[in-house]
């Protein structure tokens, strides 16, 4: 029976020291809010971007990124929205991902590229990496970064985030991977990195929301969400895409399944690193396009 | 009472000897010679893309599978040979044999992952599902992943599975702590085998530090239990250290860090710095026994009771 008493309940006996803590609790979840403005997310989705074989339509895709940037900025059109975040004499480096399945989106990529040059910055000033990123000129030298990823479960981080997708920044990346990676958003301080974030992208297309073995894959646990999460907080857009997973993971189990690991990284990313917001009540939402199994 | 447990201590000294010996044994059972394993050139419409696999040690491990290498890492990987097949439509499969080093580490590298989908009769222990399927086998853990889904995928996963199962004499056996655990309860899709302190903090999280010293001389097993009659679900942490001063100075440690925090912290500090309700704590001999989020303490106190009983057999 659970003691209900705000005090520590503590017996001893012949079999050992029994501790019985007051209050259930979890780590790292369910934090309560601090002060502070809420951050804007925009969940983008498109029925018509996977056709029924699962080949990606490339023309929707860049449809999608500019209602979402529109929105996310409020302005009129995708370019203004562009021109906010992006300067001429920019040096832009896209942190993508391709340690899939699912990777980034080649044509993703290309849609952002694309953007950034129609900005005015040179195309020599511009460029796409992922595992080359400290060697990578651009990014070395960069004053800007665009962050975009795809959302999936993961060994031992719990889930694939934009907060972790940042650890190719590292020297060493397994020093970061104590306690399932909860301090990754310590590596948004590193000098490479801090403060250069512009825009932040988590790839809901094909997510994969459970996963086995090495390579922590199978097809059984992806399905075609056909969304982009976009913010400018990335622990909002983690956080976001974290409430879709455990919505998926409800409707595909029948019962709350607890992540094999937990993805606490994210929650520790704002009560620890005060990166951003990762509390639902902390985020404003903004819900495009396809309305059909959007699951939250 | 000084007489009692100098009975004690000779008792369970001899115990202790026995279970580390058939600790030994397990170990000793898997084969010391490397299997050359060899493929056909095709397995139904699939190619082998090359018939020398890209080979990984625990330092490059990185390289393949990314931050998922620590697991295997914690585990004591020695090498893991990497295939690749693809048919003409460039649906790939990925065949990995990950050398464990021992039965102990490849089960704990098997059942790192929740198994709660149908055995499939290959290695061991195994498990299939469409198009992906694992094993462990001796000092093998196996996996097989198709990039796709259809049937003749799905059969030639099948098939590459048999080739490599066919190709490991011997069987191995789980890490003789297993049979420490109490049978009733059990659910045994979620059973985890681990060695240092990061791995069990993947799949429970205990508190920050490493209180428990784990490290390269003990081993540990993590099982979740749920008794249906007494809606009862909680979960059971058994420890070997090397010896009974080990697993009786950890235990009190941890007593006492959960009594210190009970005086001097507040209950909001409290609860991050654990991650349970409630816990039992008992160390026998070379063993701590933890039983956690119990909220029945009859329940918990029998099945330390229980444990402590294996453990004198």
């Amino acid at each position: 029976m659970i003691k209900t008493s705000r005090r520590k309940f503590l017996q001893t006996g012949a079999l050992g020291t029994a501790f019985l803590f007051a209050m259930p609790h979890r780590r790292s979840e369910s934090q309560s809010p601090q002060a502070g403005e809420k951050s804007r997310v925009v969940l983008v989705r498109d029925k018509d971007l996977l056709d029924s074989e699962g080949n990606l339509n490339k023309t929707v895709l860049e449809k999608m990124v500019d209602e979402g940037m529109k929105n996310l900025f409020q302005t009129t059109t995708p370019e203004e929205a562009w021109k906010k975040i992006i300067q001429p004499d920019d040096v832009v480096g896209i942190k993508s991902n391709v340690a899939g399945p699912p990777r980034t989106p080649v044509e993703l990529e290309d849609i952002l590229k694309t953007k950034v040059l129609s900005v005015g910055v040179p195309s020599d000033k511009v460029s796409v990496d992922d595992r080359g990123v400290l060697r990578n000129p651009i990014f070395q030298n960069s004053t800007a970064l665009i962050n975009v990823r795809p959302m999936r479960t993961h060994h031992w981080s719990g889930v694939g985030s934009l907060l972790k997708n940042y650890i190719m920044f590292s020297e060493k990346p397994p020093t970061w991977h104590a306690d399932s990676c909860a301090n990754l958003a310590g590596l948004w301080d590193l000098p490479i990195v801090k403060g250069k974030t512009r825009l932040n992208i988590l790839v809901m297309i094909t997510p994969l929301f459970h996963g086995k073995g090495p390579h922590h894959y199978n097809k059984e646990y992806t399905w075609n969400y056909q969304g982009l999460v976009i913010g400018t907080d990335p622990v909002a857009c983690d956080a976001t895409g974290l409430r879709i997973l455990k919505a998926k993971r409800l409707q595909y189990f029948g019962a709350e399944q607890p992540f094999a690991v937990s993805p606490h990284h994210i929650q520790v990313a704002q009560d620890k690193y005060n990166l951003g917001n990762a509390d639902e009540n902390r985020i404003e939402l903004v819900k495009l396009g396809w309305e059909d199994g959007v699951l939250i | 009472m000084c007489k009692i447990n100098m009975k004690g201590y000779w008792v369970c000294l001899s115990i202790s000897i026995l279970v580390s010996c058939s600790t030994m044994n397990s170990t000793n059972k898997s084969s010391e010679e490397k299997i050359a394993f060899s493929f056909p050139n095709n397995v139904n419409q699939w190619k082998l893309e090359k018939a020398v696999p890209d080979r990984y040690d625990a330092e490059t491990l990185y390289d393949y599978i990314d931050g998922n290498a620590e697991v295997y890492r914690s585990l004591g990987v020695k090498e893991v040979y990497a295939y690749r097949w693809s048919n003409p439509q460039q649906v790939e499969i990925f065949m990995d044999i990950f050398d464990m080093g021992n039965s102990a580490s490849a089960y704990g590298a098997y059942h790192h992952d929740i198994r709660d989908q149908k055995d499939i009769g290959l290695g061991v222990e195994s498990e299939g599902m469409n198009n992906s399927l694992a094993f462990w086998k001796d000092r093998y853990f196996v996996s097989i992943v198709g990039m796709g889904d259809s049937p003749e995928l799905n059969q030639t996963v099948m098939e590459l599975g048999k080739i490599i199962d066919r190709q490991i004499p011997e069987k191995g056996n789980p890490p003789e702590i297993v049979k420490l655990l109490p049978e009733k309860g059990q659910v045994k899709s979620h059973i985890h085998y681990f060695n240092d302190y990061d791995l069990l903090k993947v799949h429970f999280f205990l508190t920050d530090e490493n209180i428990l010293q784990l490290g390269k001389d003990t081993e540990g097993i993590l099982l979740r239990y749920f008794l249906t009659e007494q809606d009862e679900r909680f979960q059971i942490i058994l420890i070997r250290y090397k010896d009974k001063k080990k697993a009786s100075l950890v235990s009190q440690n941890f007593k006492n860090l959960i009594d210190k925090s009970a005086k001097e912290m507040t209950e909001d500090e409290r609860n991050k710095k654990f991650g349970f309700n409630s816990i039992l704590i008992h160390s026998h001999e070379k063993y701590l026994i933890l039983v956690i989020d119990w909220k029945n303490k009859e329940i918990a106190d029998r099945y330390v009771k229980e444990i402590v009983q294996k453990i004198k057999r």
